[in-house]
């Protein structure tokens, strides 16, 4: 009751919330020499009241494929959720191997479907193709993609994540190098 | 789809548990021009006789085979205008395709589409069954197919087939010569073969169509001197 009563008072006092940054959180990823890496935050917060430090932004697609969502909780978990079915329905009527740009493209339809109220989620698809050759590519909320990225960062310090990755990044890092530089850059 | 006064299926099941119309359809299929299809190692091709009625008919515009996406063709047997209906909506739902994924739609999920469509006119009310079969060229991820699909909407995959008047001597014939190596320009020799044995009268480069899809994964319709020059090495 407490806590409620506390979400209440930092809700009433404050101005027009940016959806985006209600709940916090942000996703970087990384291009390497034939591996990829992707880290997230776990903040889970309201304004400025944490509510869990265990959030979950990062799903697993596949073995070689990542998606990183920030934003608006909800949408991140529905965006998640719906991002999840598109991709075991694709691999239930098609035998081929999901390649990472089929499901960016997934991602992409969904979102600009609903670009009359749109999802507040910013993503990011991060994985191997079927020729080891890594794939990057985010997401604004209206599913307008960013291609052929060495590094993205989305979320609420992506500003900061970008300069961070611009200052670390080196091409062709082997994959310790760069959950090195990943670890550098989040922390 | 159809009437209201058209609102309950016209495909209602026989005492023995037969669609009597899907039978006829079949019927109308085994009454139209032979159409035959070859999946090689690296590619397929598919061919159907064009013979016109009369040398009265234009017969540069009409084209029996079709491109339905980059990657694969269609031709049949059986009645034309419903083979039209079906090209459109199989253009369509494949560009819908591309339109999510951004790929070219692959071959199994295309027949599978299709399928789809052509079972739904034997379940809707006020509409009858496609009176033709299918065969669907195609090269994907999984490498060359070769598909029939029936009016009923069931398809198969073969690796060699023959669909309309004279399939089941076309079938014998494919069934000597097919081999599961067999490369993509025999496999054309053979499909001119085969059409050659059932063929009415001289068959020329102008009245056989014949589509190919190789391992660049580009459905084409050959042009009539490209069918000459096979026809020349065949026979």
């Amino acid at each position: 009751v407490f806590l409620v009563l506390l979400t209440a008072l930092s809700l009433s006092t404050s101005q027009q919330q940016n959806p985006l940054e209600v709940n916090g959180g942000s996703c970087i990823a990384m291009k390497g020499k034939n591996c990829i890496v992707i880290a997230s935050d776990k903040r889970f917060g309201q304004q400025n009241t944490l509510i869990s430090s265990n959030a979950k932004r990062v799903l697993k697609l596949n073995s070689r494929l990542l998606c990183g969502c920030t934003g608006l909780t909800s949408d991140v978990q529905t965006v998640m959720q719906d991002l999840s079915h598109a991709v075991k329905k694709f691999k239930m009527s098609q035998k081929s191997h999901l390649e990472p740009s089929i499901a960016a493209s997934i991602l992409s339809s969904f979102l600009y479907s609903k670009r009359g109220s749109p999802y507040f989620c910013e993503t990011l698809i991060a994985g191997l193709d079927s020729s080891n050759k890594p794939f990057l590519k985010s997401h604004d909320v209206l599913g307008a993609g960013e291609g052929d990225q060495n590094f993205a960062a989305i979320g609420t310090s992506a500003s900061t994540l970008y300069g961070l990755c611009e200052a670390l990044y080196k091409p062709e890092m082997s994959p310790d190098e760069l959950a090195d530089v990943v670890s550098k850059c989040i922390f | 789809m159809g009437d209201s006064a058209y609102s309950f299926s016209l495909t209602t099941f026989s005492r023995t548990g037969k669609l009597l119309q899907i039978e006829y359809a079949l019927n109308a299929v085994q009454q139209g021009k032979t159409s035959l299809g070859i999946c090689a190692s690296n590619g397929v091709v598919i061919a159907t006789e064009k013979k016109l009625p009369t040398v009265l008919i234009d017969s540069k515009d009409v084209s029996k085979i079709s491109l339905v996406t980059p990657s694969s063709g269609f031709v049949y047997s059986g009645l034309g205008p419903d083979y039209r209906v079906l090209v459109r909506k199989a253009r369509k739902k494949a560009q819908s395709y591309f339109n999510i994924y951004q790929e070219i739609q692959p071959v199994g999920p295309l027949v599978r589409d299709v399928a789809g469509v052509m079972q739904e006119f034997t379940q809707s009310g006020g509409v009858r069954p496609f009176g033709v079969s299918l065969l669907v060229a195609g090269f994907d991820d999984q490498g060359p197919q070769l598909f029939q699909v029936d009016p009923s909407g069931a398809y198969f995959g073969w690796k060699a087939s023959a669909i309309g008047k004279n399939s089941l001597n076309a079938k014998s014939f494919l069934e000597k010569r097919y081999s599961e190596d067999i490369e993509l320009d025999d496999a054309i020799h053979t499909a001119l073969l085969t059409m050659k044995d059932g063929f009415e009268g001289e068959m020329n480069e102008f009245n056989v169509e014949l589509g190919v899809v190789s391992e660049d994964r580009r459905f084409r319709i050959l042009t009539p001197a490209e069918i000459r020059d096979y026809l020349d090495e065949a026979l």
